[in-house]
């Protein structure tokens, strides 16, 4: 039965999916600035993020350790409030001990490479049914970041900056399908794209197909020109899996990053050009092969068996 | 109007609690979008046309999240027309809009629809996106009928709320 008023709302739906193409093609096009606009977004939502912020942090070590709390429920519920307040800063003191590791390791690693950085905090994630691999980070233009700057955390290579506004900037992770980056392999020094694949592991493509991979071998990021987007020798990943099809022009493998993405809590931002390329230097020690182990087994010698004995035996 | 104008508040602390709070929860398989369910809900007890232009807004304000990489647009051509459908089932279904067990059922059939409708228009306009729709939607679609039975209550009230604004001022 179409009622005027059904009719009228069809009509005023397609009006909105029109509107909503026209957008689409005008963004396709390149002539809506989508950067500002998400920059007055980010302006609207940070006074409610900052208050969702005040009570998650504390709470965020409760949810780590929730599997623990099913075994003595009841004695952990007591002990809880009795020491209510004293847990409280336990936990925000466990907080802040992990992002004080995770940040002696960044500046660890930003010192070893020579690299003037600004220590960050995540503060929000792009949600899987985003469909995006993003993260945001609570310093922004008037700390020095701007757009195309290399994000590492203790491990490595953690993304790019990909907006930055005056507070906060956003920064697009390794493991997002556009990610592309430049890499160099530790000591052969054969030159490769990584991209992101949407799932856990990189993909790899070597221009060189006659160059030999093999699972296990490390990479560090090649650097831009200007060191940006990205500076030179920040560790990037193993190789976990050759593709071995060797009809292609170039060689292709799966690499498995050194950064745990979905535990960022503290990185850092690459601000200033990188002078001296510290090559393969930040790589972790290399894994030592096993060693079989060898089994040393002493023998003193018996004693000549006496005659008398040998002639009892016989 | 003044309907519409009570939704945006409530679905930028949706957004906003999702980027701060759900997101950085590392949940088993994928996280679960409160955005998404709290906009299908409230497009299933809206009127249809009401439904559309929320879900419009609803979307504008996805693709213009400081978190997201995509086209701007996308978000509010798939939640228009999606929030219109969830709404028009909920025009058919009258009496048993409100049992929590219709909505947790809607909510999640919508939410499949949508990540679907995301996934083929990304696919028409060669789009790239950040994560395969195979990683993503299982765990989305999990979470979203644990949780949207929770949030019903907060969502029917509010909406009753919004419904009473609506009816008095027009």
């Amino acid at each position: 039965m179409a009622t005027p008023d059904k009719s009228r709302s069809r009509f005023f739906l397609i009006a909105l999916l029109v509107t909503a193409l026209i957008i689409v093609t005008l963004d396709l096009r390149g002539s809506v600035p989508g950067q500002t606009f998400r920059g007055i977004t980010n302006t609207v939502l940070a006074p409610f993020q900052s208050f969702f912020r005040f009570f998650y942090d504390p709470i965020s070590n409760f949810i780590s350790e929730a599997s623990n709390l099913g075994r003595s429920a009841d004695k952990i519920n007591e002990l809880e409030e009795r020491n209510a307040k004293l847990e409280e800063e336990l936990s925000r003191f466990k907080v802040a001990t992990r992002e004080l590791e995770q940040l002696k390791d960044v500046l660890d690693l930003a010192a070893a490479g020579r690299y003037k950085s600004v220590p960050a905090r995540v503060i929000a994630a792009g949600s899987a049914a985003g469909f995006s691999r993003t993260i945001e980070l609570d310093v922004g233009a008037r700390d020095g970041v701007a757009t195309d700057m290399t994000v590492i955390s203790g491990a490595g290579l953690v993304g790019r900056v990909i907006s930055a506004s005056e507070s906060t900037s956003i920064a697009l992770l390794l493991d997002d399908e556009t990610f592309k980056a430049g890499i160099r392999m530790e000591s052969s020094g054969i030159l490769g794209v990584i991209s992101g694949t949407g799932n856990s592991q990189l993909s790899l493509t070597l221009f060189d197909s006659s160059s030999e991979l093999n699972a296990g071998d490390r990479m560090v990021a090649r650097g831009s020109s200007n060191s940006r987007p990205f500076v030179p020798g920040v560790p990037v990943g193993t190789i976990t899996s050759v593709d071995q099809n060797s009809g292609k022009l170039t060689k292709t493998a799966l690499v498995r990053p050194f950064v745990n993405l979905n535990s960022l809590e503290v990185v850092a931002v690459v601000t200033g050009k990188v002078r001296v390329n510290p090559r393969d230097s930040l790589l972790p020690p290399a894994p030592k092969p096993t060693p079989t182990p060898t089994v040393t087994v002493y023998i003193t010698p018996t004693p000549e068996p006496s005659p008398t004995k040998s002639k009892k035996a016989n | 109007m003044r309907k519409t104008l009570l939704f945006l508040p409530i679905a930028l602390v949706a957004l906003a609690l999702q980027n701060a709070v759900v997101a950085r929860i590392p949940f088993p398989f994928a996280d679960p979008s409160i955005f998404l369910i709290v906009i299908l809900a409230w497009a299933f007890l809206e009127d249809p046309e009401f439904a559309a232009l929320q879900g419009f807004i609803a979307g504008l304000l996805l693709d213009l999240n400081p978190l997201s990489v995509g086209l701007i647009g996308h978000w509010a051509f798939v939640l228009a027309a999606v929030c219109y459908g969830t709404s028009e089932m909920g025009v058919q279904l009258r009496s048993s809009r409100r049992a929590p067990l219709t909505l947790t059922v809607t909510v999640t059939g919508a939410l499949l629809i949508s990540l679907i409708l995301f996934a083929i228009t990304s696919w028409l306009i060669s789009a790239e996106q950040g994560l395969s729709f195979s990683r993503t939607t299982p765990g989305v679609l999990l979470w979203s009928a644990l949780i949207t039975p929770l949030l019903s209550p907060l969502i029917i009230r509010m909406s009753r709320f919004a419904q009473g604004i609506g009816a008095r001022n027009g």
